[in-house]
């Protein structure tokens, strides 16, 4: 399955916390996949709207201790395996 | 026809059958249920002459043999009243009641569930079930009590199932050929328990040989994760419900090597 360029979050995903604050995804094949920091940041901020790079930028900016390729690496990553969940779809190729 | 009817979860079940034995085998296999409250809405029917196995108005299977028939139809009812059971968090686990509320023990199939269920059973503890438990949103948990399947020589340790129950049998056919005696263990109808019962601790139990024996708290997320593996019904309201049992509840991994060990080891966070 392609990576998505502007990653969306798909319609109705349950997004809920944890009482110790991480985040938990209910998959639409019903896995509850738990998400460390950089994966919650991207589900609530995949809107269609950003691209991988553009994710990746905004988390880099408020991230220390990694670079920015590093960060994007991480994000390609996460964008990746949310979108073969299903927990992320694409919202159209960059014009 | 024959008809008896019975209560599972949230679903009042009716099944009718033309043949004797198969419906002594269908009272044997549901006797621990109670009895239905209200008009049946699972309505199964089961023809010994023609082999027809029915669920409401679909034909499940046709030509059966009529010794088979009551043993086809156990699981199924099970599934049914599981997919329609009110909002609540469906896990495959098993339930006791004790002094303090309940226990759940969640465990993947050959887990243990019904070993140690069996076990505290004969140290006093309450049925709910040993396979199903319907947790719903204020973290009371109601079981699916089907009956124990008695199969080869129980584990070391273990009570005689005499020790929490009668012991029903009906003629099946194993695999391999010819007729046998299937038994279960009905459990004594005082020691069953079919009101919602809070939960107080939940329990993972893990078959790991390798590992010391003995209780370890999990992390939450981990604690999520297993226990939502578990589930039966995959919806977010089960979901919700999860997720606040893993943050409400200190929930404990289990290894053990006995079952003596194993339920000392429960005895330190559930009372019976």
């Amino acid at each position: 399955m392609a990576r998505p360029l502007r990653p969306r979050r798909a319609r109705d995903l349950p997004i809920r916390e944890l009482p110790d604050g991480e985040t938990v995804v209910l998959s639409p094949s019903g896995a509850a996949l738990v998400l460390n920091g950089t994966a919650s940041v991207v589900v609530y901020l995949a809107d269609g709207q950003r691209t991988v790079e553009q994710l990746a930028d905004e988390i880099a900016a408020n991230t220390s201790g990694a670079t920015r390729e590093q960060v994007l690496a991480d994000v390609e990553r996460i964008v990746g395996e949310l979108t073969e969940a299903g927990c992320l779809e694409d919202a159209g190729r960059a014009g | 026809m024959i008809a008896r009817s019975f209560r599972a979860l949230d679903t009042d079940v009716l099944v009718e059958t033309d043949d004797a034995e198969v419906e002594g085998a269908v009272a044997t296999l549901t006797g621990n249920y109670p009895p239905a409250r209200a008009e049946p809405s699972l309505h199964y029917r089961l023809e010994g002459a023609t082999g027809v196995l029915q669920r409401d108005d679909e034909t499940l299977r046709r030509g059966a043999p009529s010794i088979d028939l009551a043993l086809i139809a156990d699981t199924d009812p099970q599934d049914q009243v599981v997919r329609r059971a009110g909002e609540s968090f469906l896990v495959h686990a098993a339930a006791l009641a004790g002094r303090d509320g309940a226990l759940l023990l969640v465990a993947q199939s050959g887990g243990g569930k019904t070993t140690m269920t069996r076990a505290l059973l004969a140290r006093g503890a309450r049925y709910l079930t040993d396979e199903a438990s319907a947790i719903d949103t204020e973290h009371r948990v109601r079981g699916l009590p089907r009956t124990f399947t008695l199969e080869g020589p129980d584990p070391e340790g273990l009570a005689p199932p005499e020790a929490i129950g009668r012991i029903g049998t009906f003629r099946y056919r194993p695999v391999g050929g010819g007729v046998s005696m299937y038994r279960v263990v009905l459990t004594s109808p005082e020691r069953i328990v079919h009101e919602p019962v809070p939960v107080a601790a939940i329990v993972v139990l893990q078959y790991a040989p390798e590992e010391p024996s003995g209780l370890t708290r999990m992390p939450s997320a981990a604690a999520l994760q297993t226990m939502w593996g578990q589930n039966r019904r995959a919806d977010a309201a089960g979901l919700e419900i999860a997720i606040a049992l893993a943050g409400r509840f200190a929930v404990h991994r289990l290894v053990t090597h006995s079952i003596d060990q194993g339920c000392a080891d429960l005895a330190k966070i559930w009372s019976l």
